[in-house]
């Protein structure tokens, strides 16, 4: 249960998350984005095709209780996280490339996100998986209120370089505070809940994880794309936005959902923790490849 | 100071159709070069005697101290880009007023700025002063109080800017006489002509206006000093047989926006280059360092001018080093890079520049090479320095962080960074000043005891030693190269002159991305671009290349440098090539060979072509160019001005035309020598001609062309082979992924031909097929007689393949 200070936490800290992604972009990065749909195809196939699709068919198969099946849906329909941009920088990928995927997937998902989950709860409720309704206009209203503090951010680094990069760093960071966060704060409340929950469900959030990765790279050696990309893609795709998952269950299913909030709320907050680990130990796996990839620049001209 | 309201001084029309040019006089005060009739104009400055000494009081504002002659000009002059040079060009000559219908507006404005009074007379008045003129030379006298130019029974009102007539008549306190230029008396006395006679190809005609230029200088400035002597510099075989080479040539022909105006008579020194950007320009920013991130530091121009004298004045006073003691430098793309490189000239000391990724035992090696007193370095390198110290004791060791100067909140995050997460911040074994405070004790000293900066350099003459750069060449020994002040001065002239009208004073933004503590960075990005107020985007480290994202981005770049591996690198980040930054209007390559492809792909992102240039380290280093009028793909370009090129064979004749023959470049960016090593300095320069060890071919332009090393030059049987023509042919076929070859021993041939290969596994020819491919495209002494298969061939971080690598491998495997 997300009590209303625990909400009103959860509403700033995604706002300067938000912040920091808007403190990386430029007005030209959209105007690049739309310039080169190939790289948007492959990054919105990845996070909108691929990753809901996951999510649902981990719902439709494995035996766990409905909310846990919306609880999987909507990790799976969620934009790329910041997170994989610190992962991405760390593993020594295509930062530009993963910073692009990530924006454009927020951009996008604005759309693609209440489309993409009322779509799929449908599919679940005509084969009998769930029966619940799921208020869309709520996750609409969420995400559009995402775009005020990326425009934000942007307005930030216009205005100083400098300011700019500090906000983007301490968006990148809240991520992973988060993470901590939630380690000191929701798992100790929801012990007994997580004690009883089905070794499935661990296996649904971590899952749609790994099975991400999987998929990402898969994809992008498929398109014959650069391995030190296809790294960079397999990341993008894994990494969801955990905290915005959680922030959607939080504003979404309120009032008479409430319930249920606590069960739907459980697989991103496995899903969150669970990413940090998997994402370390590919990112150690990867930074070895790609360091020794890295185009030469001449530090001695000789 | 009282308002001027009479300006009277002889006057000399300058119309193109009223002289007559067969009369040569030697001038008072200009010299030519034995150049074939060429130019260049010796400057001289007024405010020294003849022996060099300067004129104790000097009035540099009393016009008719320096009152010598007026320009009439028939139409409209100082329009377009050469409007700063005019200004400075007449200036220099001697030219107090010019007098014209109209006048470009800028021009005006720095004429004003400048000492040289713009006088508007309508058409038809210029027309009646010029035939009156042209009867019998006149006294011309502008009035201001009433407006009147008056010649000798001639009166004639004219009309003056109201601005003008304010800064006239409060006089001129601030008149700084400074620079010329030819080319510019070229253009402007070319302005009425049909034709273009000062460019290439007919270079008879240059004489022809040197003569008028020298006539008019003689009946125009009667009463003057004579010029000011030039030394021969150095004690060296430089320049002999010819005279000091004064700094302004135009070799290259331009067309009518010719190069900026060169300060070169206040820029005599490394130091003047600061303090005369820091006048100009004062607070505009010279330098911003952009991290990966986007952050950022600025230093303005005043900034580094003061900074620098405070240094100086620190190492002198506090450090008590002397003149020409040498100083090291080991400071990546930083802030505080530019500081202590103003601060050595400044002080009148030497700066050794050293590559921060040495290791202990090189730094050592350079050191005490050098024999350095005192060290600069920056905090992330500072762990080598025991062992460094082990091999020649630093006095002095001063220690920069990597963050210095930087905004506080950003130096913060840095440092943070730097202690906690890389751990790169060692500890220093050695006793050590920190360079935030040696800056500070520098401006306490200089407040307390009154320091001028400017004295410490007040003897010295431009030829005397700056700089010593270490150049590994390709022997593996680093030898340094003695390059002065006015090797690194002229370079930077030659290079303005090369540029034309494309550099905007104050208002371009280069980017920096190779080190600085290269030559090629270090005159082009810094010394150029400072000397030019433009912005110096520095890059701490271009690897990976997206670090260069956010500085595109959050700057609007104007130039950059770089070597082909970065503009290739750029060529494939998409975020370069789908949305190419619209402010870049130049690219500048230089330090290895430009593929052909790598340019054609550039230009199809950017629209711009990338201008290729030569040079070495022995040369300051620019010594040919590619500037945006004459321009060639896949050349070299052409001399720069005032460079001289032959083309040698092994017995030191020049070659055929067409044929190929090794670079000698004679100039005056040629270096004195090499540092304690007489026999080297002996072999690389022969009666003042540097010997660069590049081959080469020219054709029939003037455009030059590299076509190998000498050293990889293969003789069999007394015939030259290239290996690059030899690796292009294997490199041909199929099966080839890349080749290298080289020379080895071969008994009674010399040598013989041995090409390493690496083979495509699908295709693997035989040796017997590569010699076939060879032999059809091929003399046969060309073609190899040994042929080896290799995985892969050793390369330098350039991605050059090393050949000197495979002759040690053959020859530690016993030939």
């Amino acid at each position: 249960m997300v009590g209303a200070f625990e909400q009103a936490v959860l509403a700033a800290m995604i706002f300067v998350i938000m912040l920091g992604m808007g403190a990386s972009l430029t007005p030209r990065d959209f105007v690049l984005a739309l310039k080169r749909p190939y790289g948007m195809l492959i990054g919105l196939v990845s996070q909108y095709g691929f990753m809901p699709l996951i999510g649902l068919i981990l719902a439709l198969t494995l035996p766990v209780s409905d909310p846990i099946k919306i609880g999987l849906l909507i990790m799976g329909c969620m934009p790329g996280g910041t997170t994989s941009n610190i992962f991405t920088y760390f593993s020594r990928g295509n930062l530009a490339l993963s910073v692009l995927m990530t924006v454009n997937s927020t951009i996008v998902g604005i759309l693609a996100i209440p489309l993409l989950i009322v779509s799929y709860v449908a599919i679940l409720t005509a084969t009998g998986s769930i029966s619940l309704v799921v208020p869309a206009q709520n996750i609409i209203v969420t995400l559009i209120l995402l775009l005020v503090p990326v425009a934000i951010g942007m307005a930030i680094r216009r205005w100083n370089a400098n300011v700019g990069a500090l906000v983007e760093l301490v968006g990148s960071a809240l991520g992973l505070v988060f993470i901590i966060l939630l380690l000191v704060t929701w798992v100790p409340r929801n012990w007994q809940f997580l004690l009883e929950t089905p070794g499935w469900v661990f296996f649904g959030a971590i899952g749609l994880g790994v099975f991400g990765f999987l998929f990402g790279y898969l994809f992008s050696t498929l398109l014959k794309l650069h391995p030190r990309n296809a790294r960079t893609i397999a990341l993008e795709t894994g990494i969801q936005n955990g905290p915005l998952a959680i922030a959607i269950v939080a504003f979404t299913f309120t009032g008479p959902l409430q319930d249920i909030q606590q069960a739907v709320m459980a697989v991103p907050a496995l899903y969150s923790l669970f990413i940090v680990i998997t994402s370390a130990m590919l990112t150690i796996w990867f930074r070895r490849a790609n360091a020794t990839e890295e185009q030469k620049i001449p530090d001695a001209l000789l | 100071m009282r308002p001027f309201t009479r300006v009277t001084a002889l006057a000399c029309p300058l119309a193109i159709a009223s002289i007559d040019t067969d009369q040569l006089i030697p001038a008072r005060f200009m010299r030519r070069t034995r150049k074939e009739g060429y130019g260049p104009v010796l400057l001289h400055d007024l405010r020294f005697e003849a022996d060099g000494a300067p004129k104790p009081d000097f009035p540099l504002n009393r016009l008719e101290y320096r009152s010598a002659g007026f320009l009439v000009a028939r139409r409209n002059f100082g329009s377009g880009s050469s409007r700063e040079a005019a200004v400075y060009a007449l200036a220099d000559f001697g030219i107090r007023a010019v007098i014209a219908p109209s006048f470009g507006d800028i021009f005006a404005q720095n004429a004003v700025n400048n000492g040289l009074l713009p006088v508007r007379l309508p058409e038809d008045q210029v027309e009646q002063l010029l035939a009156k003129l042209a009867a019998e030379p006149a006294e011309i006298t502008v009035d201001l109080e009433r407006k009147q130019v008056e010649a000798t029974g001639l009166i004639l009102p004219f009309s003056l800017d109201p601005v003008w007539r304010t800064k006239l008549l409060n006089g001129w306190d601030d008149l700084d006489l400074t620079l010329s230029h030819r080319a510019e008396i070229e253009q402007f006395m070319a302005h009425d002509a049909s034709s273009r006679p000062w460019m290439m190809p007919d270079r008879s005609v240059q004489p022809a206006i040197c003569r008028v230029l020298e006539q008019f200088s003689k009946s125009c400035l009667r009463g003057l000093p004579e010029p000011r002597p030039r030394p021969i510099s150095l004690g060296q075989n430089k320049n002999a047989g010819r005279e000091e080479s004064p700094l302004i040539m135009t070799n290259q022909e331009q067309g009518p926006e010719a190069g900026p105006a060169q300060d070169v008579s206040t820029i005599r020194l490394i130091g003047d280059i600061a303090r005369n950007s820091a006048r100009i320009y004062g607070a505009r920013t010279a330098y911003s360092i952009v991290m990966p991130n986007g952050m950022y530091g600025r230093l303005s121009f005043e900034a580094i001018d003061s900074l620098s004298d405070d240094f100086a004045a620190y190492l002198r006073e506090e450090l008590g080093l002397h003149a020409g003691d040498r100083v090291a430098l080991q400071i990546p793309n930083r802030l505080t890079f530019p500081i202590p490189t103003f601060c050595v000239a400044k002080a009148g000391l030497v700066l050794v520049n050293t590559n921060p990724l040495y290791t202990g035992v090189e730094m050592g090696r350079q050191f005490a090479d050098a024999g350095i007193r005192a060290l600069v370095i920056v905090d992330m390198f500072a762990d080598k320095l025991t062992e460094a110290a082990s091999i020649h004791p630093i006095e002095h060791v001063i220690i920069a962080a990597v963050s210095e100067k930087m905004p506080r909140m950003v130096s913060g995050v840095i440092r943070l960074v730097q202690r906690y997460w890389d751990r790169s911040l060692p500890m220093v074994g050695l006793p050590h000043h920190l360079f935030g405070d040696a800056l500070a004790r520098g401006a306490a000293l200089r407040a307390s005891r009154g320091i001028e900066v400017k004295d410490y350099t007040a003897d010295t003459r431009p030829d005397e030693l700056a700089m010593l750069q270490y150049t590994g060449g390709t022997t593996g020994v680093a030898k340094g190269a003695m390059l002065s002040h006015s090797n690194l001065v002229s370079n930077v002239g030659q290079a303005g002159i090369c540029f034309g009208g494309e550099i905007r004073p104050g208002a371009e933004v280069v980017l920096t991305a190779l080190p600085l503590y290269h030559i090629f960075a270090f005159t082009a990005n810094m010394l150029f671009f400072h000397r030019w107020g433009a912005e110096n985007i520095l890059i701490p480290n271009p690897r990976p290349i997206s670090n260069l994202k956010r500085a595109f981005e959050n700057h609007a770049v104007t130039w950059m440098t770089g070597v082909n591996t970065l503009f290739n690198a750029l060529n494939n980040e998409f975020w370069f090539a789908e949305d190419p930054p619209k402010s870049l209007r130049g690219a500048v390559a230089g330090g290895m060979a430009l593929q052909a492809s790598v340019a054609e792909r550039f230009k199809a992102i950017t629209g711009i072509d990338v201008l290729e240039g030569y040079g070495l380290t022995e040369t300051s280093p620019i010594v040919t160019f590619n500037s945006r009028r004459n321009f060639r793909l896949g050349t070299i370009g052409q001399p720069m001005p005032e460079t001289d090129i032959r083309l040698l064979d092994a017995e030191g004749q020049a070659v055929g035309p067409g044929e190929p023959g090794e670079i000698a470049v004679r100039g005056p960016q040629v270096m004195g020598g090499y540092w304690n090593r007489p026999e080297e300095t002996a072999a690389t320069l022969r009666n003042g001609w540097l010997m660069t060890g590049d081959i080469a071919t020219v054709d029939s332009e003037g455009f030059y062309r590299i076509v190998d090393r000498k050293k990889d030059m293969v003789l069999v049987s007394g015939f030259n082979v290239y290996p690059n023509e030899v690796e292009d042919v294997l490199s041909a076929h199929p099966g080839v992924v890349e080749a290298a070859v080289i020379g080895v021993p071969d008994g009674a041939a010399g040598e013989a031909v041995c090409a390493f290969v690496v083979l495509r596994h699908r295709e693997a020819p035989t040796p017997g097929q590569l010699r076939e491919h060879c032999k059809a495209h091929l003399a046969a002494y060309k073609v190899p007689k040994r042929i080896e298969f290799r995985e892969q061939l050793p390369k330098s971080n350039v991605g050059k393949i090393l050949r000197r690598e495979l002759r040690a491998e053959l020859e530690k495997a016993g030939g």
